[in-house]
């Protein structure tokens, strides 16, 4: 009943901010009606020109988004190669320029995606990842293996001895329960790079299973070396 | 036309009535498009979070998750 009453909040604070509808009278209108009457005959809330079309806008808008989950649920996004996953991870993380953010997409056995998450995001030099927190995820939703990705905001695509420290540690946790770190992708601007297709991916456990944090740094060696990293923080 | 090109003009067409129910610049229609494309509708609105994108378009587009969110249940796809 609670969340019946969150969602039917929401719902008045969306349309009334999307299409101009005073929230008095929606909010009126709602203690004895079914919130969807206003989509379906608009002319109840008497809303002026501008306010109608924002209805029919959203109207069709839903209908659309009603078609494309209908398309959508024919086709499972599959992970099975580092040039998807590097893909996938590139428009979910290619437009942050001022932060660094950590993902894991959870899969199943034919690496369907059963969830993408945030892991951890940080400021624009480092984030610090808990491989604690990744583990509880991977339980709930019994994956059976995993791929991860962060990105460079400096835009290097190199790996930095913390993302390899990092993967070696999710390893090491994850190997003994069968699942599988398949890749760790780093995207930096548009590009990526893959640690799967560069050979750099540890497959064995290399000692027991360390939970702490791992602070992860945006700048590689080089940078650091060249000072590319001040820079981007000044 | 095929199942894939039906698809791809419903992405379009999804995108072009999101730009004008919330008022997108060109940049963030192309870059939603992107999104939308790359991931699907519905993690779209479950990543909003996630996106480069400006405080104002995040906004909105809560609200109109918000507005989905309860069309779902009431059609008991939740």
């Amino acid at each position: 009943m609670n969340k019946d009453i969150h969602h039917i909040e929401n719902f008045l604070k969306g349309l009334t901010s999307l299409t101009g509808l005073p929230s008095r009278k929606v909010r009126q209108y709602l203690k004895i009606n079914n919130p969807f009457n206003i989509l379906e005959h608009p002319h109840i809330l008497e809303p002026n020109e501008k306010q109608l079309e924002k209805i029919g806008l959203l109207n069709e808008f839903i209908s659309s988004y009603n078609i494309l989950k209908i398309y959508e649920s024919n086709d499972k996004i599959v992970l099975n190669s580092s040039t998807i996953s590097g893909q996938y991870f590139s428009a979910l993380l290619g437009g942050m320029k001022d932060k660094e953010r950590f993902m894991v997409a959870f899969l199943d056995s034919g690496n369907n995606i059963i969830e993408t998450k945030t892991m951890s995001e940080g400021s624009i030099g480092q984030t610090a990842v808990y491989p604690r927190e990744i583990l509880k995820y991977a339980l709930a939703c019994d994956c059976k293996s995993m791929i991860l990705a962060h990105n460079h905001p400096g835009r290097s695509l190199s790996f930095s001895t913390e993302d390899k420290l990092l993967t070696q540690r999710i390893v090491d946790i994850f190997h003994p329960l069968e699942i599988k770190i398949l890749d760790h992708i780093i995207v930096g601007g548009n590009a990526y790079s893959s640690m799967a297709e560069k050979g750099e991916l540890p497959d064995m456990r290399s000692g027991a299973a360390n939970y702490k944090a791992v602070v992860l740094s945006a700048a590689s060696a080089k940078e650091k070396k060249n000072g590319y990293h001040d820079m981007q923080l000044r | 036309m095929n199942y894939q090109e039906l698809k791809e003009k419903e992405y379009e067409k999804c995108v072009g009535l999101l730009a004008d129910l919330i008022d997108l610049d060109a940049d963030t229609r192309q870059k939603i498009h992107k999104y939308i494309h790359g991931m699907g509708i519905n993690n779209f609105f479950l990543q909003i979070e996630s996106m480069d994108l400006s405080q104002e378009t995040s906004e909105k587009l809560k609200s109109i998750k918000a507005i989905i969110e309860l069309s779902d249940i009431k059609r008991g796809r939740a």
